[in-house]
């Protein structure tokens, strides 16, 4: 006790600050900021993953790189922060997923899956030994309630959107969907809308859809499907 | 390194009263059922009849005792439902997600090894024959209840209708033999197991894996004739 008032409030995540706050949870948000970023929009027909693959040099192979992961066959998610958290925590995600299956031979619904996800964030801000997760997530699926896609920060907390975007593009992806996002747009027009917010972000207006990685759901079948390059470029059109 | 990774669902299994009984060993082929699976050139198939019994009377008409598992697996058993859904549940679930943490399907082997470590050190009322077509070509492999592993190079049976297909394959099976002569073999296996086993009978279910995936041809049109037994090149007129 002395000796965190010593060093600050800041050591021992499970120790709360006297303005209530818990300083590693907030400086888990700060490696999210320096991720790359991935952009989540839904229309009626199709929910989306969109991320930056964020390749600075020729010297790495680009199709090693994975930033959609597959949780289930109607879930998928992306993170930004630290990978090698979000690597670990979509395979408890998996697990979970499976889990689901053995006992009610039916596949999770989307909310209860974020939620598992985000128990599992939670856990590690409270019990002592680990640190938060350096990751915020947001996660993409349907079942048999409809197209879902909801945001997962560091802290467990969880919101359901129509569009957002995490990592280091956040607020500036955030001000053009803000002006330009509307309910009812159709796959062509929000996938148009989605590249637009990222090459703002990249500074680059020749960026190509090819270059990034993008996964979707439609509403008719519910497959969460990581797209190859024709699926993209007819999403263009 | 047990590749359980449900280990909290799994750990059922070691709740059960039945001790390993080899006296049991029997009955597992006792059990009324008749499932065959064959390695061909160009597909592995998989055959089964649809008679469920409990004691005499007849349960169902209907089952379909071959599963899909994954694209490129099928998996059927003779024994215990129970345990055999059981199985194939967690068959299914940890195929899922080794197929998603590697991005590509297990091999048969793979599976099949992993089904079995599963198994081992407690005792299934069920016997699992695995079937499936990777990059190394088609296989089939079953599994004792205890999970003893094998591969079979041409086919396998269980069940109590087995010795009758066996002995049908024993003189149909030719090294190399396409998968329509395959389906073929199946089809008189199942309909003298039938004759001869009072725990088999109804209709014929049928699949095929090759490398473009999973078929059941059970419910295919072109297939439904020879499913029947209509063009069964056998010396019995139906």
């Amino acid at each position: 006790m002395d000796m965190n008032a010593a060093m600050g409030y800041d050591r021992a995540i499970t120790v709360f600050s006297p303005d209530g706050r818990l300083y590693q949870v907030e400086y888990a948000r700060e490696a999210v900021k320096k991720g790359s970023t991935v952009i989540g929009i839904k229309c009626p027909e199709m929910v989306m993953l969109m991320a930056d693959k964020r390749v600075g040099t020729k010297l790495i192979d680009p199709d090693s790189i994975e930033k959609i992961y597959v949780i289930d066959d109607h879930i998928g998610a992306a993170a930004s922060g630290i990978l090698a958290d979000a690597r670990m925590l979509v395979d408890r995600a998996r697990v979970e997923a499976q889990i689901n299956v053995l006992r009610f031979d039916e596949p999770i619904r989307v909310k209860a899956m974020t939620k598992r996800i985000c128990d599992v964030k939670q856990s590690m801000t409270q019990f002592g030994g680990s640190r938060p997760l350096g990751i915020s997530m947001i996660i993409a699926g349907g079942d048999d309630e409809g197209l879902h896609l909801y945001e997962t920060d560091p802290s467990g907390s969880f919101i359901g959107v129509k569009a957002t975007a995490i990592g280091e593009g956040r607020s500036e992806v955030f001000s053009i969907l803000d002006e330009k996002y509307t309910d009812d747009l159709d796959r062509h027009g929000m996938t148009a809308l989605a590249l637009n917010a990222m090459r703002s972000v990249k500074k680059d207006e020749d960026l190509s859809v090819q270059q990034l990685t993008v996964a979707t759901v439609e509403k008719d079948d519910t497959v969460f499907r990581v797209l190859e390059s024709k699926e993209k470029d007819a999403l263009i059109k | 390194m047990c590749p359980l990774l449900l280990i909290g669902e799994t750990t059922m299994v070691q709740e059960t009263t039945m001790k390993p009984n080899l006296e049991n060993y029997e009955d597992v082929l006792k059990t009324g059922t008749t499932i065959i699976g064959i390695v061909c050139e160009d597909a592995v198939v998989m055959g089964s009849e649809s008679k469920a019994t409990m004691g005499n009377l007849i349960t169902s008409k209907d089952v379909k005792k071959i599963y899909k598992v994954d694209d490129h697996l099928a998996f059927a058993f003779a024994g215990g439902v129970g345990d055999g859904q059981y199985l194939l549940r967690i068959f299914r679930a940890e195929t899922k997600i080794q197929k998603m943490r590697a991005g590509r399907g297990m091999s048969v082997k793979a599976a099949s090894t992993m089904l079995t470590n599963i198994m081992r050190g407690t005792f299934f009322y069920a016997a699992p024959i695995i079937s499936g077509y990777d990059n190394t070509g088609c296989h089939v492999f079953s599994a004792d209840m205890m999970g003893g592993l094998a591969e079979h190079k041409d086919f396998f049976s269980y069940g109590s209708g087995s010795p009758f297909a066996l002995g049908v394959l024993e003189d149909s099976f030719r090294e190399g033999m396409s998968s329509k002569d395959g389906i073929d073999a199946l089809v008189r296996s199942l309909e003298a197991a039938k004759a001869r086993d009072i725990g088999s009978g109804f209709g014929n279910q049928i699949v095929r894996i090759d490398e473009n995936g999973y078929s059941d041809l059970t419910e295919d049109p072109a297939f439904s004739d020879i499913i029947a037994g209509k063009n069964a090149d056998s010396r019995r007129s139906r």
